[in-house]
């Protein structure tokens, strides 16, 4: 039997799950083998917090790192959704992200 | 590999390091939380384990203050209300020998009682003890430490004998490492205990289904179902299955009943969309963008559905051009099943057309007419 989209669903939220992304504030879902994903990006991890301790002094390091590690989680994000079989293209509408062609992912201002 | 991880029967001397270590846990637990509470993220339900974990350290007056905020804020919610209750009376209520659930998975009954001794000499127990192991548990879980968050958990068991909140947790740390048939394993026998756990039930749908078990999965989303109707990501779950079943009019009512809970629900959008594109009454599809609360999505919505009634090409590239991004999205073959339901002959001249205003090159006009003509 094939992969179908409700099947897919379950897989990208586990791929969202496994990288410490809060689900709760995510929609998430298939639609003919395109994957969509709109909400807030989020993690509450220890990781995340101990930036914001160690660097409690400067908020814009505060943001320079968390970019940096939000970037690196939403490209784990689209490489593995993009590698499942079944799935041919993914949509995200991130709060404060946007996925660029040929510049991967930019923060957007204004928005947290 | 996460089933060694777990599968690995427990040592006494791993016991023994994780006692000495709970201090030090709960110390970053407790700036990890004191952080989130500062932030003002996750509040008011960050004040839960804030307290539990400053109960359990000792400083009763400062846990009680959180624990009594969260109460008034949330009075309806029985956890806390409990939670609350054991930190007044002081949490003297361990579980007794026989109060203990027989737990099948990985034979945890058997390793706890071969521990029991060093267990009760290790750690606290109650209800209160079992919550204070079970967010360590949590804690470690992000950090990606697997065999610590494993041992905190069934801690937490020996500590309140909570089966059904222990096989959520396992269940839940082995979907997180894609261990789907371990997790499946904990999470339908926490359910078979507990059916009325929703949180069990709707996580092993979504273990149910992507091992393939579509008819599990669906049986267990309309349990949940029929007790929250109220829970939209359940009823667009539905919707999903039925989808993917090829069951457009019970998909359709599902999405509706999604989207009377939550009317700005993406994906239920986007779903009945084309479930209305599929049902060919443009009549309908044009109601249905008239009621979108996102005008953005309406925004794209009419535009496919100018294309499918084949209105004048200029109209339609006025509505294209308000929406930044779609175009590069259809290049991309993001929307090749919408585009697909257009009449051939319009979209022939539609591509063109839109080469000609130079909205796309020669190339992409040439790929795009390769794509869905033919």
């Amino acid at each position: 039997m094939s992969i179908n989209d409700f099947q897919l669903t379950s897989m990208v939220r586990r791929v969202i799950v496994s990288l410490g992304l809060q689900t709760a504030l995510l929609d998430i879902s298939v639609i003919n083998g395109v994957a969509y994903i709109k909400g807030k990006i989020e993690r509450q991890d220890v990781a995340v917090m101990r930036i914001r301790r160690d660097y409690y002094y400067s908020e814009e390091l505060i943001q320079e790192k968390l970019s940096h590690e939000y970037r690196s989680t939403l490209e784990a994000l689209d490489r593995q959704i993009r590698i499942m079989p079944g799935i041919r293209g993914a949509v995200y509408k991130l709060k404060g992200w946007e996925r660029r062609i040929g510049k991967g992912w930019v923060r957007i201002h204004g928005e947290s | 590999m996460m089933s060694e991880n777990i599968r690995t029967l427990i040592q006494s001397e791993e016991i023994s390091l994780l006692s000495r270590e709970v201090e030090q846990d709960s110390r970053e637990a407790e700036t990890f939380f004191r952080e989130m509470l500062k932030q003002g993220k996750g509040y008011p339900d960050v004040l839960f384990p804030f307290s539990v974990l400053l109960h359990c350290s000792g400083r009763q007056e400062e846990s009680r203050r959180y624990m009594a905020e969260l109460v008034k804020i949330n009075d309806h919610y029985e956890k806390y209300k409990t939670a609350r209750t054991c930190m007044e009376s002081g949490d003297r209520h361990p579980p007794e020998m026989s109060g203990y659930p027989q737990v099948r998975f990985l034979a945890l009954s058997e390793q706890v009682e071969k521990h029991r001794d060093l267990l009760e000499r290790s750690f606290f127990k109650g209800e209160l003890a079992g919550e204070y192991y079970l967010i360590l548990g949590r804690i470690a879980q992000t950090e990606g430490r697997w065999r610590r968050a494993f041992l905190y958990y069934v801690t937490a068991f020996f500590a309140s004998a909570k089966k059904a909140e222990l096989l959520l947790s396992l269940g839940q740390l082995c979907y997180a490492q894609g261990e789907l048939s371990l997790a499946g394993e904990a999470l339908r026998e926490g359910y078979s205990a507990h059916p009325e756990h929703e949180k069990i039930g709707l996580e092993l749908s979504y273990v149910e289904s992507e091992l393939g078990h579509f008819d599990r999965a669906r049986e267990l989303l309309h349990v949940i179902f029929e007790s929250h109707p109220d829970w939209p990501d359940v009823a667009y779950r539905l919707a999903e299955y039925y989808f993917s079943e090829n069951d457009v009019g019970k998909a359709l009512d599902y999405c509706e009943k999604a989207l009377t809970v939550n009317p700005r629900y993406y994906s239920a959008n986007m779903l009945k969309f084309r479930l209305l594109m599929m049902k060919e009454d443009p009549e309908l599809v044009g109601e249905f963008i008239q009621g979108i609360a996102d005008d953005s999505l309406a925004g794209t919505f009419r535009i496919f559905h100018a294309m499918k009634k084949e209105e004048p090409k200029e109209s339609v590239f006025a509505l294209l051009e308000k929406v930044p991004g779609l175009k590069d999205e259809m290049i991309e073959g993001l929307w090749d099943d919408v585009v697909r339901s257009v009449s051939s002959n319009y979209l022939k001249g539609f591509i063109r057309f839109l080469q000609e205003m130079k909205m796309i090159t020669e190339e992409e006009a040439l790929a795009a007419l390769k794509r869905y003509i033919g």
